[in-house]
């Protein structure tokens, strides 16, 4: 068994510790790239969403280099992502793949049993002790943390730091080094050397940059390749960027549901707008941008994929949350026909009605 | 107090329920007229753009009574099954219209779940205490509109026609004429008769719905993927036709699906979206008979499924 | 002195030449076609004889070519047409509050306040009511596009067509010539419908204030002005230079990048009409990504690189410049 998985963010980092430990055949598909995006936008329907056809290219490219097992998460519903694995079985087997899928489901679905013996399908491949196993599972997670921390914080210094370009570099750099690592002790010290490096980076205190939180749809926000790289755009423009859904907070949320205590701050502070459950992460949105709201935040950047359905909700409502509470946000719908030069466009003139709006409300540009 | 009651989703579906209910409690309310240009352009103007247009002309629907009644009826029907949802956008119904449409009277907020009688009386009674009704007389209502519900059929099955087609699709992009341009007619005038999936069994449809890898959460997924696989798979009608609103996310799944498993049966797409005429959808139809025709005639085997977003 | 503003858009491209009073001196209208750095080569060599390059005190690009013009030309500011645009209908009228904008290959709006931008929105689905789509079906009618508007306003009557999708409005258009309607009548109904998709795609849910200043090269339509103010209520401004309002947008923002630097202008010359440069594009294999990496070069000399998402190719170029 050889197995592979979609793209999601920095998750690859952690499958990678994971299947490393456990001593897991795998391919990971090549970083999400246009020619992803092409294989997949062909042989998906023209009208599913974006994460659709981004995640059959990762497959299709990862089949050709070996791998016959696919694992997703799933969901019960109402958005599409529940969906998915049915109709990606269905395309790749219309496409000859002979392709395994397992697709870890919410439990409350599928049973505790039946989800049990689908991760069992999946450990039972590996020899080593079960002790052995769970480390795997460990590092994973503290691996997926550490990460996703120094993303964090980097996109946040970035609007600090002395050196242009210096938390952008690390980023990357950090990315690499720990993805040409294949020992999983000497992956994670590399993280944990990074997160330390981060903290040194000189930065300017008094600055007071230019602070833009990004929200929206779960998958446009963490693949950057599906948005664009938005986020290493706005760290070029010295912008200190904050969002909150990461495959970490992923993690959080999803552990937390089973006691319905996931993302409670963001739950509460949409409770305003939107009291009841839309469906995907809507009310996460809302909530976010009501909380960058309190922290000060300069705009809000609301992303999603076109015709996500529950983001076209949250978009009704943001529209009022921008008029009530007088904050900038701009929504940018993404498909496989986005142009890179009208999005630069926004981006940019976006940045400058939050500077200008911030120099002075009341002088005119003369 | 005059009660709006907005003639978009799934009203056709809970008309007789609604209006029995109403008289009963002796409110008086008023139904928007027929979706026509007007409603459909003032749902353009409000709704955001991404929404489809069955959503977009309920905005037209609401906006063209709001200012003429007190409290408008916008459900959020979360569900009608036990364990399967409409659509996000139906969860999300209120936020959108009270977000979008400015200057709105009072409107009904709370989720619908219509599975449970239970569940249901409940909202029902919500719905009673804004209009001053205690539960009795709600409880009231509730079973005498439930009892005019339960009588009508819904759905048709034509009979004498030389061809017969299954026209699926979400109820209100059928039930409404204008949005469909009504198709029923073109098609009987083509000498097609035409039913809908509530003349398959639930039995039927099931056992097609159970060789899915997953239990479909849509209710509309379920109907129309058994009833199209059912079908097609045993031969029983000449053509399946299925009715799409453009940008439909449950469609963009499921057509697909019953494509990939229906393989060469004549399956026509037809998708909707605000662009108004019909030239394109005659020709289309007009089209898709001949090769029903021609298929019967010569047993042959063609090209089956076609997807066409229409407009003129 | 002179400021220079450059907007590089799809379609075209303007140059225009402010005098010290900021008024407009000398304008260069050309046709990109898909080749930004010949016309402004072009555009160069027309002005290089009436100007000296040290009367120009600053210099500025905009539109979506701004990017590769500002390394061949030196621009002192660089940024995007919205912010472009704002400033230049601001400067002719303070009292502005709302911006259409028109052009090629793409229309926006932006809403402004007091003369800060509050507010901005672009097209998001397609073509459809751009000056692209408009040359088009006036080929199509056999009408002149200059005509365009005037032939809309004979028209009693407007044909209702579909607007909001390029290929459905022109599908729709032929419909109904077919049907045998009046070109006029044709006209205005597809100056109406275009109008509406307009408002209701870039402008939906935008509060849209009088004075309303409308730019770009569609503004020259005056049956689409008439179509605007019908459904508004209210009447719609063209200025005198709708279709060079972002290139004067980039002079200015430009004067004020250098005013506010108090540097010299980093403009270098208008020889570049006579020199040879080449755009090359490679993939970076440092890493996943592989960028596209695309490299200018001055004869031999590289001026300037784009592309790369790390920004390793990026900076070297800035150093260079520097």
């Amino acid at each position: 068994m050889v197995v592979t998985f979609p793209h999601l963010g920095n998750t690859y980092i952690a499958c990678k510790i994971m299947f490393d430990s456990l001593g897991i055949d795998y391919v990971i598909p090549p970083l999400s790239n246009k020619e992803a995006l092409r294989i997949g936008a062909f042989h998906s329907p023209d009208e599913i969403c974006l994460p659709f056809k981004i995640m059959i290219g990762n497959y299709i490219q990862s089949i050709e280099k070996g791998a016959d097992t696919v694992i997703i998460v799933g969901s019960c519903g109402p958005c599409r992502l529940g969906e998915y694995c049915e109709l990606q079985m269905s395309v790749l087997k219309n496409l000859g793949y002979q392709v395994k899928f397992i697709v870890v489901d919410y439990p409350g679905e599928i049973g505790i049993k039946e989800l049990a013996s689908r991760i069992g399908y999946i450990s039972n491949q590996s020899h080593k002790k079960k002790i052995e196993k769970l480390r795997a599972l460990y590092r994973a997670v503290k691996a997926i943390r550490l990460m996703d921390y120094i993303e964090q914080s980097a996109r946040m210094i970035a609007g600090y730091e002395i050196n242009r370009g210096e938390c952008k570099r690390l980023l990357l750099q950090c990315r690499d080094r720990v993805f040409n690592e294949s020992d999983p002790s000497k992956a994670l010290k590399i993280l944990k050397s990074y997160k330390a490096k981060l903290s040194k980076i000189p930065i300017d205190k008094k600055r007071k940059p230019l602070k833009i939180a990004i929200v929206g749809e779960i998958y446009t926000n963490i693949e950057s390749f599906a948005n664009h790289f938005i986020e290493d755009t706005l760290m070029d423009y010295g912008i200190a960027t904050y969002k909150s859904l990461s495959p970490s907070w992923w993690l959080k949320y999803t552990g937390l549901k089973v006691l319905k205590l996931h993302a409670v701050r963001a739950r509460l502070a949409a409770k305003q707008y939107l009291k009841y459950e839309v469906g995907a992460y809507a009310k996460e949105t809302v909530g976010e941008a009501v909380l960058a709201y309190e922290r000060g935040y300069d705009g809000i950047i609301h992303l999603l994929p076109v015709g996500c359905m529950p983001e076209i909700v949250s978009k009704s409502i943001l529209t009022s949350i921008a008029k009530e509470k007088d904050i900038p946000i701009m929504t940018l719908l993404f498909d496989e026909m986005t142009g890179e030069a009208g999005y630069l466009t926004r981006i940019e003139a976006f940045i400058d009605l939050l500077e200008r709006r911030r120099r002075d409300h009341v002088l005119s540009w003369r | 107090m005059i009660v709006g009651l907005p003639k978009g989703l799934l009203f056709h579906q809970y008309e007789k329920f609604i209006t029995e209910f109403l008289k009963v409690l002796q409110i008086d309310y008023i139904i928007s007229k027929d979706t026509n240009k007007d409603i459909l352009n003032l749902g353009v103007k409000y709704c955001v753009d991404e929404a489809c247009l069955p959503i977009k002309i309920f905005h037209g629907h609401v906006a063209s009574i709001k200012d003429r009644c007190d409290l408008v009826i916008v459900p959020r029907i979360v569900s009608v099954h036990e364990k399967e949802f409409i659509c996000p956008k139906f969860n999300g119904l209120p936020e959108m219209i009270l977000h979008n449409i400015p200057n709105m009277p009072a409107i009904t907020t709370k989720p619908l779940y219509l599975y449970s009688e239970k569940k249901t009386l409940a909202w029902l009674e919500d719905f009673g205490s804004m209009l001053n009704k205690n539960k009795n007389q709600v409880r009231e209502a509730y079973i005498r509109g439930k009892e005019i519900y339960d009588r009508q059929k819904l759905g048709y099955n034509d009979k004498r026609y030389r061809r017969r087609v299954l026209l699926v699709g979400h109820p209100y992009n059928i039930d409404d004429i204008y949005m469909n341009m009504n198709i029923k007619k073109k098609l009987n005038d083509l000498g097609v008769g035409v039913m809908t999936h509530h003349y398959v069994r639930d039995k039927d449809k099931q056992k097609e719905v159970d060789k899915l890898y997953k239990r479909p959460f849509w209710t509309f997924a379920r109907h129309t993927y058994g009833s199209c696989v059912y079908l097609g798979r045993t031969q029983q009608v000449d053509g399946i036709i299925y009715l799409s609103s453009f940008n439909c996310g449950i469609d963009s799944i499921f057509i697909q699906l019953i494509k990939n498993e229906l393989k060469d049966f004549p399956l026509l797409v037809v998708k909707i979206d605000e662009h108004t005429g019909e030239a394109g959808l005659n020709t289309r139809l007009e089209a898709y008979t001949d090769m029903l025709e021609r298929k019967k005639k010569n047993g042959s085997n063609f090209p089956a499924s076609r997807e066409h977003l229409y407009s003129m | 002195m002179y400021y220079l503003g450059v907007d590089v858009g799809s379609v075209s491209t303007d140059i225009v030449v402010l005098d010290e009073k900021l008024n407009v001196y000398d304008q260069v209208y050309l046709r990109t076609k898909g080749r930004p750095i010949e016309a402004i080569q072009r555009g160069f060599k027309q002005l290089k004889n009436k100007y000296k390059d040290k009367e120009v005190r600053a210099i500025g690009t905009t539109g979506s070519g701004r990017g590769i013009t500002s390394f061949i030309l030196g621009a002192d500011c660089v940024k995007n047409e919205i912010t472009a645009h704002a400033m230049a209908g601001v400067y002719y009228d303070k009292e502005v509050k709302t911006i259409f904008e028109i052009g090629g290959q793409d229309s926006k709006i932006i809403l402004l306040n007091q003369g800060v931008v509050t507010d901005f929105a672009m097209n998001t689905v397609c073509a459809a009511g751009t000056g692209s789509f408009l040359d088009r079906q006036a080929e199509r009618l056999g009408i002149p596009i200059e005509e365009f508007g005037n032939y809309a306003l004979k028209s009693k009557l407007a044909v209702r067509i579909a607007g909001r999708c390029a290929v459905f409005a022109e599908s729709d258009m032929i419909h109904k010539q077919q049907l045998g309607y009046d070109s006029a009548d044709i006209i205005k109904g597809l100056c109406e419908a275009l109008a509406r998709n307009y408002l209701n795609n870039v402008g939906k849910g935008k509060d849209i204030q009088p004075k309303v200043f409308f730019q770009g090269g569609v503004a020259a339509n005056i049956g689409i002005k008439e179509a605007f103010e019908k459904i508004l209520g209210f009447e719609i401004f063209v200025p005198k230079y709708y279709n060079v309002m972002g290139a004067i947008g980039a002079a200015l923002l430009a004067k004020e990048t250098v005013e506010s630097k108090r540097c010299k202008t980093n403009f270098k010359g208008f020889d570049i009409s006579d020199h040879v440069f080449i755009t090359n594009s490679f993939q970076c294999k440092d890493c996943p990504n592989e960028c596209e990496v695309v490299r200018i070069l001055d004869g031999e000399v590289e001026i300037g690189c784009f592309g790369d998402r790390c920004g390793k190719w990026n900076q070297k170029s800035h150093i260079k410049s520097s």
